[in-house]
């Protein structure tokens, strides 16, 4: 026990070092952290920044990100109520005048592409900043420890590694630091610790990854639902977990690796219920992938393997169906294949059904992105040096559509190196024969993999009318529905309508949902909606920090 | 055959929808033609102001000459608030009107000279905009800066929900009958004996009368009948920060720069004040960063405690506007039965009374306000 805490409520909360104020509250079980303007209770949904719903009150700061910022000693933390007021709030820290960074190459993104990018830029040759929004870069995949934790395996282990090479690389690394501006030129504004930076590139790698897609049910607004990702943040990084029991759902390999990390933290899992028929029936898909990558194939089976040790059921064809309120815990009810209704009693659910990539800069800066119909998420168009169709920007990694983490490196190496050429005006360098040979083995073991799994969103007509689909704005699917009745149009026009996707996290859950159900309304296809048009700024942005960039921009522009 | 109506309108905006629910409501059978989705563009992306009195920068840019050929639009103004005022009751949906007043703000003398002025041309045309001195200021206002010295508190303006405004009006336009079209860009517009044959992408129509209210699509659609009009869209960019506590029930201006500050239903702050965004190749929008800072720094200039708050969304779009502010409303010289309805740059303001003089000059009756001395096309 450390002799650090800092105050929930009034309440004393020990910590230890590295934690964020999420994880030390979950690992007290304190997890209902807000409320809402309707009422409801909120905790750690995503984890990892996204959903902008763990917000607390620090030291008289409104809206802070419970897990986004780390425990200190003294802190004094409250809920968070809707309306804070603005009069009695804390006044905003000085921000110092903001430092410019010129820079041949920005990379956006801490996790395996963005490093991966940094690493190459530097080896040829280029001037490198690399940006982070998460305080210990590593990215999603990586999964870093906070504070003097140990790794956990090889995967940690792996992540650590490439850590230390882009330290070592000489790219300028900025973590903790989060981009709420793009625009063209490229010109990032960022935020780092309530100060601004304002970073302008040659040119500009984004490698921002992706974000869990959940399963939209009555009651996943509830604390103690949470991504599946999100909890495995609490294990690997912080080695603290989402309560004793625990029910897994969605569809995708994540579930079961997480199933089993969390088990191994002491976790007892419930079952995960998956979406997709047991692999034994798609036997033709799990041979073609163990040919294309044997090695990622076996740990898969070893995977499979430990949950059948550990006694973890997993259901198959078998969906959630809500999660309602029970006392302190949560009841889980979920339905088979054969229409049989189940319900599981446990202390958190956790949720991922596939993933969406986290595009937003790439479509403020205006990069191409079709639609991927298989996997229900947008694709940036790029060529073979991963340059998108807008000159000076690359895109590396899961942010450029579901690609996954070896993937992800190879893309970085050959983003960053591109990059590189092209700030210094060298012809842009392909990639290499070996880089596409690993590249397309990846891709077709993704492939593969998600035939095994389901990796589509939700059908529409499976979401009960009652369901809450915008988590910032309160807004059920019957209430959509109803503004969609009203007028048929545009994206736009329901959300103008229905309040849908105009609160903090700006329609990154509700956005895809919208954008099918307009699709299915209007009989056209889906790609003319391109979810909701990203807005400015990418993540909600204290004004103090806008004012202190306005220096340096420079004057009036009418 | 072609369906034939007594009155086409052109653009589904706040004005074209006005225009068709009391012409519908007085009889006519009405057609709208939106090339979009109805109030998409200034219609549903303003920030929801409702102003009376003389826009600050415009009074010290363009002077006192200017300023009095403009003040009869105040009139305008005054009766389109009144119409906003019940129009809740007459859509049955609350639209949040709050006419709380709108003050100007200003940090030095000459902002105050500007300002007493401003305030003698407006009480000419009976707008009331009290100067107020820094305690009284306080007293009416206690979240501005100590900073400011005085302002213009004038009682009338106030705020209405845009986002619900045209859903409403909508509701209300097809219940009184009218035969909405959208997604029909109107092609051609052609003047046939007896009236007008408009050609649209979802086929011809006939129509006795023709109304223009295409906000910044007007100049071309009054082309198609040789009409010009010195009418231009602008890209305009407004900003919302995060929902807290009601603090500011005002509509407040600064007169250090452009900018309308006030306070949404839901306790987000709504920052504009007619900075432009900017255009990007292949003519999409875009915040313009610099302006979206610059528009920031006033909001937390003359209201401190803005800073602490976050802002969650910035969003553009295409307004319209003419250089001498008057609004364009009356019937085309030359063509008869052609209506323009333009009202530049706080159409939101003027959208009711618009529609009800458009509905009274089609129907060829005593304007509600008369528009000799607003209009251009009554001078």
């Amino acid at each position: 026990m450390t002799k650090n805490d800092f105050t929930f409520e009034g309440r004393k909360i020990a910590f230890r070092d590295g934690l964020t104020l999420a994880a030390a509250l979950e690992d007290t079980g304190e997890r209902r952290l807000r409320y809402t303007a309707k009422d409801g209770q909120r905790g750690i949904f995503c984890g990892m920044g996204v959903c902008q719903d763990c917000l607390v009150t620090v030291d008289g700061h409104p809206n802070q990100r419970a897990c986004m910022i780390r425990a200190k000693a003294g802190m004094e933390v409250c809920r968070q109520t809707a309306l804070p007021a603005l009069e009695t709030a804390a006044q905003p820290l000085e921000t110092a005048t903001p430092e410019v960074i010129r820079v041949d190459v920005a990379v956006v993104g801490g996790g395996a592409a963005g490093l991966s990018a940094a690493i190459a830029a530097r080896e040829a040759g280029a001037s490198v900043v690399l940006l982070d929004e998460r305080k210990t870069t590593g990215g999603q995949y990586y999964k870093q420890t906070a504070g003097d934790i140990a790794a956990l395996d090889t995967q940690q282990a792996e992540g650590a590694d490439l850590v230390r090479s882009a330290a070592a690389s000489g790219a300028r690394i900025l973590s903790g630091t989060e981009i709420w501006g793009a625009f063209d030129g490229p010109l990032l504004l960022a935020e780092t610790e309530g100060s601004a930076v304002v970073v302008r590139p040659k040119a500009l790698v984004v490698a921002t990854g992706a974000y869990e897609r959940p399963v939209m049910v009555p009651g996943w607004t509830l604390p103690g639902v949470m991504t599946t990702g999100a909890a495995q943040t609490l294990w690997r990084s912080y080695r603290t977990t989402p309560g004793k029991r625990v029910l897994i759902c969605g569809s995708g390999p994540l579930n079961a690796q997480v199933a089993v990390e969390l088990a191994k933290g002491g976790c007892e899992i419930a079952a995960i219920l998956d979406t997709a028929p047991h692999p034994g029936q798609r036997l033709g898909e799990a041979a073609a992938m163990a040919l294309a990558d044997p090695k990622l194939s076996a740990k898969g089976a070893m995977l499979i393997a430990a949950l059948r040790r550990r006694g973890i059921p997993v259901r198959h064809k078998t969906r959630l169906l809500r999660v309602d309120q029970d006392a302190e815990r949560l009841r889980a009810v979920f339905e088979d294949a054969r229409g049989r209704e189940t319900a599981e009693t446990v202390d958190a659910v956790c949720m991922n059904d596939g993933f969406q990539p986290q595009n937003e800069i790439l479509r403020l800066l205006g990069a191409e992105m079709t639609y991927d119909t298989r996997y229900g998420h947008l694709r940036c168009t790029r060529d073979r040096a991963m340059a998108t169709t807008v000159p000076r920007l690359f895109a590396a990694g899961d942010c450029a559509g579901l690609g996954g983490a070896p993937a992800a490196r190879i893309e970085g190496t050959i983003a960053g190196r591109a990059a590189a050429a092209f700030s210094q005006n060298r012809q842009t360098v392909d990639a290499t024969a070996a880089e596409n040979l690993a590249l397309a083995r990846h891709r077709r073991f993704q492939d593969h993999l998600w035939r095994v799994y389901d990796p589509g969103p939700q059908d529409i007509d499976d979401i009960a009318p009652g369901t809450m689909i915008c988590r910032c704005e309160e807004i059920t699917l019957a209430e959509a529905e109803d503004a969609l009745n009203a007028e048929t149009g545009h994206l736009g026009t329901l959300k103008r309508a229905s309040r849908i996707g105009m609160g903090r996290c700006q329609g990154r859950y509700c956005g895809p949902v919208a954008a099918r159900l307009v699709a299915r309304r209007t009989g056209r296809p889906i790609e003319d909606f391109s979810f909701f048009a990203p807005r400015i700024p990418i993540k909600p942005v204290a004004i103090s920090v806008i004012l202190a960039v306005e220096e340096v921009l420079g004057g009036d522009e009418d | 055959m072609t369906k034939r109506h007594d009155v086409a309108i052109v653009g589904g905006g706040l004005v074209g929808l006005f225009s068709a629910l009391y012409l519908a409501r007085q009889g006519a059978s009405v057609v709208v033609f939106e090339a979009g989705d109805p109030g998409a563009e200034a219609s549903g992306a303003n920030a929801g102001s409702l102003h009376l009195q003389i826009q600050y920068p415009e009074f010290v840019k363009f002077g006192e000459n200017w300023a009095r050929a403009y003040a009869p639009t105040l009139r305008f103004l005054a009766g389109s608030i009144e119409l906003w005022k019940g129009m809740s009751d007459d859509l049955g949906e609350d639209l949040a009107v709050s006419t709380k007043g709108g003050i100007v703000v200003a940090k030095t003398d000459a902002q105050m000279r500007a300002i007493e002025s401003k305030s003698r041309i407006e009480a000419e045309f009976g707008v009331e905009t009290r100067v107020l001195g820094q305690s009284d200021l306080q007293r009416l206002a206690p979240y501005l800066s100590k900073k400011m010295i005085g302002g213009g508190f004038c009682a009338d303006e106030g705020k209405a929900d845009t986002l619900r405004a045209t859903p409403a009006l909508l509701n209300a336009v097809r219940t009184a009958g009218v035969d909405i079209h959208t997604h029909t860009p109107v092609k051609d517009i052609t003047v046939e004996s007896g009236g007008f044959h408009l050609a649209t992408t979802n086929g011809a129509f006939r129509a006795t009368q023709v109304v223009n209210a295409a906000g910044a699509k007007a100049a071309q659609i009054a082309s198609m009948v040789g009409v010009s009009v010195g009418l231009e869209g602008f890209p305009l960019q407004v900003t919302v920060g995060e929902p807290c506590a009601p603090i500011i029930p005002h509509l407040i201006y600064s007169a250090a720069g452009k900018l309308t500050l006030k306070q949404a239903p839901n306790g987000g702050l709504i920052v504009g004040g007619g900075w432009a965004a900017q255009v990007r190749e292949g003519g999409g929008l875009a915040t313009n960063p610099v302006n979206f800072a610059a528009n920031m720094a006033l909001a937390a200039e003359v209201v401190p405690a803005v800073a602490s708050a976050r802002t969650v969304r910035s969003w553009t779009a295409w307004v319209n506007g003419t250089a001498d502010w008057r609004p364009v409303i009356g019937e085309a010289q030359g063509v008869p039965g052609f209506y323009l309805a333009l009202f530049p740059w706080v159409g939101f303001s003027a959208a009711p009374m618009t529609g009800r003089v458009v509905a009274d000059l089609v129907a060829a009756r005593d304007l509600t306000v008369p528009l000799k001395g607003i209009s251009v096309l009554y001078d």
